[in-house]
């Protein structure tokens, strides 16, 4: 019996890999990292590695705004990526991506303070129905 | 014993905090569907060339065919495999044209980075290591195998990387489907310290050998010579497979009857004649 195309879509759609460069792509830069830390704990001692992490970690939080690329230059210092290139810095890159951000979401999230019913998406309280601004991709009280 | 701090979050989500792109493989997954579903995903195309590099007194000599195939089908006569890396570098590529064209820029604009950077004229064992580190990390799926020269403080320098990262540095080198046909030449010609113009009859003969013998090879002969002048290139050195004639068509005048002949003037002629104004021409339209 043959499967619906449905089926067969959602099970292509939800797999995390479909090609082998895919895993490549999504592991590599980390996996790189960790060995070079690895060898350096071995070779200078972990404080190293380690003081390293803590200026990653430090130079990752401050970003601009969802939807707008950061330009990550003191992370990408530490890492020696500014002085090169390589295809994830202009191929399919987030801020060229063809579907919107709705950064209120994004933002939300990262903050913790989403709301636990999706409709008062606004911080402040319950929305009162029509003077709320339609956002793509967020159910408005309104539509209710 | 092993002391190595906890993995970090900066770490491991170092992809998204960088907010890099990468190749796409929604494609990939629709074809899976498709493939699910008994719909035959076409196969990629055999690909051809011939492409050579030799180390004569001064210098580089690099040679290329000029064919560019797709299967059986000959969809170019007159491509350039010849793909500029620095001043003083030079690439070859045999393989998938769009996988070696866009893996020679990258290298390319890695090397001004690296340039700038260091201020001194690049190496080409510096060309070769960003070659091998990036092939080596998309493990042959990049399909680009390569023939690279260049002239740099340590002299001229040859190199060829396959497609899964692994060099050679060798005096004559040729890579491709033709690549056969050429080194049997180079090994029963090549000399050490040959003279440039001995360098480009051995690179020609190498070439023709590719063009003449292989399927995927054809078209003409390109030559780039590169020493301490700097580069010259010789794009179509040798044309063998030029086509002798063109028909020509000569049909007398009125081989076509005219069947009707009108004539209608365009608004925007009538209003810069002055035959219609403005107003008129809008009650026209």
């Amino acid at each position: 019996m043959e499967r619906s195309l449905r089926a067969a879509a959602a099970e292509a759609y939800s797999t995390p890999v479909a090609h082998p460069v895919e895993h490549i792509q999504q592991n590599w830069l980390r996996d790189q990292l960790e060995t070079k830390h690895y060898i350096m704990a071995q070779t200078y001692g972990a404080h190293l590695p380690m003081q390293i992490r803590m200026e990653l970690d430090i130079f990752s939080q401050s970003k601009r705004l969802p939807g707008i690329r950061s330009s990550n230059i003191a992370a990408e210092t530490i890492l020696g990526r500014d002085e090169t290139i390589d295809f994830e810095d202009y191929l399919g890159t987030p801020d060229m991506s063809e579907t919107a951000v709705d950064f209120r979401a994004v933002l939300e999230k990262k903050y913790g303070v989403a709301p636990r019913n999706p409709l008062k998406s606004r911080v402040g309280g319950p929305l009162c129905a029509g003077n709320e601004i339609p956002r793509p991709n967020v159910a408005m009280a309104r539509m209710l | 014993m092993l002391a190595m701090p906890a993995t970090c979050a900066a770490v491991a989500n170092v992809r998204e905090n960088l907010e890099l792109g990468g190749f796409s493989f929604e494609n990939t997954r629709r074809n899976q569907v498709l493939g699910s579903r008994g719909i035959a995903i076409p196969r990629a195309k055999k690909t051809g060339t011939t492409i050579v590099g030799v180390i004569y007194d001064g210098g580089v000599v690099l040679g290329a065919d000029t064919r560019a195939t797709e299967g059986d089908t000959v969809a170019d006569k007159y491509c350039e495999k010849i793909h500029y890396i620095a001043d003083n570098i030079w690439c070859c590529g045999a393989g998938t044209s769009a996988d070696t064209e866009n893996t020679t820029m990258l290298i390319s604009s890695q090397l001004e980075m690296h340039r700038m950077a260091t201020g001194k004229q690049p190496r080409v064992v510096t060309a070769c290591t960003m070659l091998k580190r990036m092939l080596f990390r998309y493990q042959g799926n990049v399909s680009a195998a390569l023939v690279l020269g260049g002239m740099d403080c340590n002299g001229p320098s040859l190199y060829t990387v396959y497609p899964h990262g692994s060099t050679d540095s060798l005096p004559y080198v040729t890579m491709g489907s033709g690549s056969l046909a050429a080194m049997a030449v180079f090994e029963s010609e090549f000399k050490s310290k040959m003279t440039l113009e001995e360098a480009k009859k051995l690179v020609h003969d190498g070439i023709m050998a590719g063009i003449n013998n292989d399927l995927g090879s054809g078209g003409s002969v390109d030559l780039m010579v590169i020493n301490k002048e700097g580069y010259t290139q010789m794009r179509g050195y040798a044309r063998p497979n030029e086509r002798k004639s063109k028909r020509e068509y000569n049909f007398p005048r009125g081989t076509a009857t005219v069947l009707d002949k009108t004539f209608t003037p365009s608004i925007a002629s009538l209003l810069k004649s002055g035959a219609l104004t403005e107003v008129t021409a809008m009650e026209t339209a």
